[in-house]
């Protein structure tokens, strides 16, 4: 009996065994070796799978230049010149390539109401166009307002939108909302797929699993890109910012060190978080970096905290202290920001720390603190509301915004940028447009939200940039900060952005730009 | 003398600093065994009871605006014991005499439904930054600093008085009291306390009302102390770390519970206070420092578990009357008549034909997904049934097992560009080794121990193991996550989704002849044999100890295998997505709800899991009833909490039907048909015998 049954057991695993090892990987017959996840090796994949075949040929030609795209998008390589003269310094907004890009925008402006019949463009019928939303809303575990926030945004920008006509004879229409409910973003992407009745996804997650199958089916998808592992080398992702390099040293946070008259630094980052991790250290390497040209150090890394702060945080505040930190940064969700400061107070440290928090530009949790955070900064990834920047994409958001009904917030923004991008690509695509011109219209182009965000070229910021090397990487380095002062935000800077040259990492001072004066 | 002077008073501080969290562990360690002791259950549901009471008090005093003493009446004194009584009434007073894992599903089952329950009914959303607040006025903003070496709030002086007087009082009761006395026996044994003229009904339900009290009282308690933002998950991760804290006190010492509570606390303190310091001095201590301080508690509560002697001695609470039980029933396959094995055969047979078509021919890639993801999770759980359904050991690191399948596919491919195939088998057999490796230590625990061991391990492989670039991929998963490739068989591409579901039945299929083999061969018997009585299979030559390692081995296996298809089915590891340790304890609950000890238990479990929210909660089933989306009514898609609620539910079922719900659903059916053809063959046996008699006359 024993015998018999281990004979079969062998058998199976046997016979197993010897199928598993004639066997190789998905795209192996194409590659000689594994190639990493260039945009090339995920289009094989998406032909041999039957996946959407499009996607293959922008890749191709958006991976390369912006210069090589051979769509109807002949405006565009003079918008790059233009942009490059300009960010370089900044400031020199006004000469005459700008006028011409003015024309060109305001030229497709003007055409956005041609209508051309299209066939076969999923979510897109002769009367409106149809988008699809993900994000997570049950399950939050930050309790953070985040999908319907977000809806608000792209709600809000598509109201303005329509209202004025539409684009290309259509309304803009939320056709279908998922909440992900944090793990179950990958089933709602395919579920877009495969009803295919929408013409672009949105994305607000805190779990971006499905942006891959998007990518690989060729459909369009915006989001709020805090997912960089998973929208590098996607060329069909566009966020309202690039695609970081976590590991590569930054200004932002050393001159906010400098500026605030601190010394020594401490960071500090989740164990239980890679990128939580992976920051902490990155933001210790950069004032390391430039610790001889700004006269600050490291006093302190822990790159080890439990996630939620579970044992407190009092031993690590007590060393921070002893070693003569005064300024925290931090890579910590915006409660472990509360927990954090809390043991400062108590163990009579507030006064004399600053701290810089990564994730706090939230007004209702600031206005539950009161003055808790008083002389803190945050980093919005926009033009802080804080700011005048002139930008009318920000007098129309003031304008649209409150009408949904919606708080004027970072998710709502995000909504908003990512909802003008994709009509922003539309316009540029022409009134034939379809996914695959979309997205290599946007691939072709430099586009800064009408000055809200950092100029961002997408067809070569789809790759993740590596320390010193500007070919992946922002033109400037800028940031737009703003303090936390009676549980609210006030600006500082002299402008909405100050702004390095990524030309190089040396030091240099930064130099205030508005990007929506250009 | 200054060296050892500034020592002593770090010591002292980091002592001081410790005691908050060490408030916090303590109050939830007396809670776990403050309930053990008066119902036998280790109660992983105490966040959740906890949570509801913190809720409820934080709704009242920031919405209704009610004062302190009326919020703490309501929240602790009225709900908290109702919710106590009523889980008596309707659950537990069934689960007396069950076996430690059936309590503990039950528990795990309401630790997520209690919640979502509340949020529903009570209409109640976490909001970021929302603090609760104390039952002490200025209770978070007010410090006291005794000693001038570190300062405690009101909040925290309050709870560190409620824990004193709770242990203070609660040890009174069950030493002086006759009532104490009453609890402790009827957790022993409910039928020789009635034989006694006591009656246990009352008794339990006043335990489960205190216990459930104290819940309530601890989560208004720990809300202030320990949380920015009110949300249940927060009190489910406090609870996992206060476990090692209850496993000092052996569930059973209110005393030790308090000393293990606020000695964890300390520990970690002092644990981070000086091992930096040592580290810069002392390298070989860097990798304890920068891997270890965010895992203590799971180390510290293995290291109990493995190396107490005390725990290895002690045993589940078992009835004496127990022996009286009559046997549990046989599978209702051995007694089904075999007209109805036919037709379920061919019923079977049918239904798959008809679903494998429809899925093959008609399904889209959304729905391909989902039943794809059905059947790699089936042959997952494959692996709790060899485990639990065979060998009666309930392990809690499935998904850590499975995890290490994910993640050898991924290195495999990512390092050596190795057939992904290839790579699972090997990743299947990491798994297994690791397996067999885990169990040797827990070899002596029992029930409810071995359970809190593998959770650890399950634990410490999250905060630690996952982190090791040798296993999660450090920067390359951080840079470009661990994006794995579909396999290629010849000429077959499993890039294909179809495909791929083809391949993910064989190996099903596969996985499944084998451990049916297995359940009938001599490795099954050995297991039943163990399963049945220990010492009985000992006596007849049979190595416990084998048997377990090898039980442990062959579940890893699979689960390594699942793991692994898992992975190449999503092409990517997505560890937070599947294999995190909550997430297992999910899959134990569903199989074991279901039937733990058949293939088809497994097979169900896996289309609950992956099923249940899109046909049922979504309303696609309805849908495809009515014909039409547009005639789908307005309530659908019906919120993902009623999941949870839903998950509970089953669990909940699962105390009156310990053998299973599908193999209760089974026995029915069976005993119901075999009484109709009974009654069939009996009326055709006297009409027959009616008819030759006829003849005769």
């Amino acid at each position: 009996m024993m015998n018999r049954q281990r004979q079969t057991i062998v058998a199976l695993f046997c016979a197993f065994m010897l199928l598993a090892s004639a066997c190789g990987n998905s795209g192996d017959a194409d590659e000689p070796t594994r190639a990493g996840p260039t945009d090339a090796s995920g289009d094989d994949s998406a032909d041999e799978s039957g996946g959407a075949d499009d996607s293959a040929d922008s890749t191709d030609s958006t991976d390369t230049d912006s210069t090589d795209t051979d769509s109807d998008s002949t405006d565009t390589d003079s918008t790059d010149a233009g942009s490059t003269d300009t960010d370089t310094d900044g400031t020199d907004a006004g000469d005459s390539s700008e006028g011409e890009d003015q024309d060109v925008e305001e030229d497709l402006w003007a055409a956005r109401h041609e209508f051309v019949a299209i066939e076969g463009v999923p979510g897109v019928s002769d009367d409106e166009i149809s988008v699809a939303v993900v994000g997570i809303r049950e399950f939050n575990p930050l309790g953070t307002c985040i999908l319907d926030c977000y809806i608000t945004g792209v709600q809000a920008y598509f109201d303005y939108i329509n209202d004025g006509g539409g684009i290309y004879g259509r309304d803009l229409v939320i056709g279908e909302e998922h909440d992900d409910q944090l793990f179950a973003n990958q089933q709602a992407a395919l579920e877009i797929i495969s009803d295919n009745k929408s013409f672009a996804s949105f994305q607000a997650t805190l779990n971006a699993s499905g942006w891959g199958d998007l990518h690989e089916a060729g459909i369009p998808s915006f989001t709020w890109n805090i997912h960089s592992t998973e929208s590098v080398d996607r060329d069909t992702i566009f966020g309202h910012f690039a695609v970081g390099c976590p590991t590569c040293s930054q200004r932002a946070v050393p001159w906010l060190v400098s500026i605030s008259g601190a010394s020594k630094v401490a960071t500090l980052g989740y164990g239980l978080s890679e990128n939580s991790q992976v920051c902490a250290n990155a933001l210790a390497y950069s004032v390391e970096l430039y610790s001889n040209d700004l006269g600050i150090s490291v006093g302190y890394v822990n790159d080890d905290l439990s996630y939620g702060l579970t044992s407190g945080i009092a031993p690590e505040v007590t060393q921070m202290i002893d070693a003569g930190v005064d300024f925290i940064a931090t890579c910590l969700d915006l409660n472990g920001m509360k927990t954090l400061a809390q043991e400062l107070q108590r163990q009579g440290a507030r006064d004399q720390v600053t701290m810089y928090h990564p994730n706090t530009y939230d007004a209702g949790f600031v206005a539950e603190a009161g003055n808790f955070f008083d002389g803190d900064y945050v980093i919005p990834q926009f033009a802080a509301f804080e700011y005048d920047t002139g930008s009318e994409l920000r007098a129309l958001y003031d304008e649209w915004v409150p009408r949904h009904g919606g708080p004027v917030a970072e998710q709502t923004m995000v909504g908003w940028i990512n909802a003008d991008t994709m009509v922003t690509g539309l316009l540029h695509a022409g009134p034939d447009f379809d996914r695959q011109k979309l997205i290599d219209a946007l691939n072709s182009i430099v586009y800064d939200a009408d000055g809200l965000i950092n100029p961002l070229e997408f067809g070569r910021q789809h790759a993740s940039p590596t320390e010193g090397d500007p070919t992946h990487d922002y033109e400037l380095e800028c940031i737009s900060a703003v303090q936390m002062l009676d549980g609210g935000f006030v600006g500082f800077q002299e402008a909405p952005f100050m702004c390095w040259d990524n030309a190089t990492t040396a030091w240099s001072e930064p130099f205030p730009v508005n990007f929506a004066d250009r | 003398m200054i060296l050892a002077s500034s020592f002593l008073e770090d010591l002292l501080r980091s002592v001081l600093q410790g005691t908050p969290s060490g408030a916090v562990f303590a109050l939830v360690a007396i809670g776990f065994v403050l309930t053990y002791k008066t119902s036998g259950v280790f109660n992983l549901a105490f966040g959740a009871q906890a949570y509801i009471s913190a809720a409820m008090f934080f709704k009242a005093r920031t919405q209704w605006n009610w004062s302190i003493p009326l919020s703490v009446l309501v929240s602790v004194f009225v709900l908290a014991p109702a919710i106590g009584v009523v889980l008596e009434r309707f659950l537990f007073r069934h689960l007396r005499t069950a076996s430690a894992v059936s309590k503990l599903v039950v528990t795990i089952g309401l630790s997520v439904a209690l919640p979502a329950l509340f949020e529903i009914f009570a209409d109640y959303a976490p909001v970021a930054g929302r603090a609760p607040t104390g039952i002490v006025p200025e209770g978070g903003s007010v410090f006291y600093d005794p000693l001038g070496v570190y300062p405690f709030s009101r909040d925290e002086l309050a709870a560190m008085g409620v824990i004193l007087a709770a242990v203070i009082v609660l040890g009174a009761i069950f030493r002086f009291t006759p009532v104490g006395l009453q609890m402790r026996a009827v957790v022993e044994s409910p039928r020789m306390t009635e034989l006694n003229g006591i009656a246990a009904d009352r008794v339990s339900a006043f335990a489960w009302a205190l216990s459930s009290t104290f819940a309530g009282m601890a989560g208004v308690l720990i809300a202030p102390i320990r949380f920015n933002t009110l949300i249940s998950t927060d009190f489910f991760n406090v609870v996992f770390v206060a476990i090692a804290a209850a496993a000092i006190g052996r569930l059973v010492s209110l005393p030790r519970a308090l000393i293990g509570g606020i000695g964890l606390g300390w520990f970690i303190a002092v644990f981070n206070t000086f091992l930096p310091r040592w580290a810069d001095d002392h390298t070989w201590l860097r990798p304890l420092r920068d891997n270890f301080s965010n895992s203590l508690p799971f180390v510290v509560l293995f290291a109990i578990l493995v190396f107490w002697p005390a725990i290895r001695r002690a045993t589940d609470v078992g009835d004496p009357l127990s022996g009286v039980d009559p046997p549990p029933a046989a599978p209702a396959a051995t007694e089904r008549h075999r007209l109805l094995t036919r037709f379920t055969l061919l019923f079977a047979v049918g239904f798959f034909l008809f679903v494998g078509l429809t899925v093959f021919f008609r399904a889209d890639r959304s729905w391909v997904f989902l039943v794809t993801s059905a059947v790699v999770l089936s042959t997952v759980y494959l692996s709790i049934t060899v485990i639990t359904g065979f060998a009666g050991q309930i392990s809690l690191c499935q998904g850590a097992f499975a995890a290490i399948g994910g993640f050898t596919v991924f290195q495999m491919a990512d390092r050596f560009d190795l057939s992904v195939l290839l790579a699972a088998l090997i990743g299947a057999s990491i798994a297994a080794l690791v397996g067999a490796i885990m169990s040797l230590p827990v070899l002596r625990l029992g029930g409810i121990w071995l359970a809190i061991a593998t959770l650890a391990f399950a634990f410490f492989f999250d905060a630690v193991l996952v982190r090791m670039s040798w296993i999660g991929g450090g920067d390359t998963a951080l840079l470009q996550g661990t994006r794995v490739p579909r396999p290629i068989l010849g000429p077959i591409d499993f890039g294909n989704d179809k495909s791929f579901l083809a391949l993910a039945v064989v190996v099903f299929v596969i996985t499944s002849l084998a451990v049916i083999q297995l359940r009938e061969g001599t490795i099954g018997r050995t297991l039943r044999a163990i399963r049945g009585s220990e010492v009985a299979a000992e006596s007849i030559g049979i190595s416990p100890a084998k048997a377990r390692i090898a039980a442990f081995a062959t579940s890893a296996f699979i689960a390594g295998l699942g793991g692994a298809m898992m992975t190449m089915h999503q092409e990517n590891v997505n560890y937070q997505n599947n294999f995190s340790p909550v997430g297992s304890l999910f899959w134990l609950v569903l199989v074991v709800t279901l039937s733990v000890r058949t293939v088809e238990g497994a097979a169900q479990a896996g289309a609950a899991f992956s099923m249940f929210e899109p046909l049922i909660l979504k309303g696609e089933l309805f849908a495809w009833l009515l014909r039409a989306e547009h005639r789908l009514p307005g309530f659908f898609p019906i919120s993902g909490k009623w999941r949870f609620i839903l998950f509970g539910l089953g669990a909940m079922q699962f105390a009156r039907h310990p053998e299973g719900l599908l193999e209760h659903g089974k026995r029915r059916a069976t005993a119901g048909l075999n009484r109709r053809l009974a009654r069939r063959d009996q009326t055709r046996l006297v009409s027959r015998s009616a008819d030759s008699g006829g003849g005769a006359t």
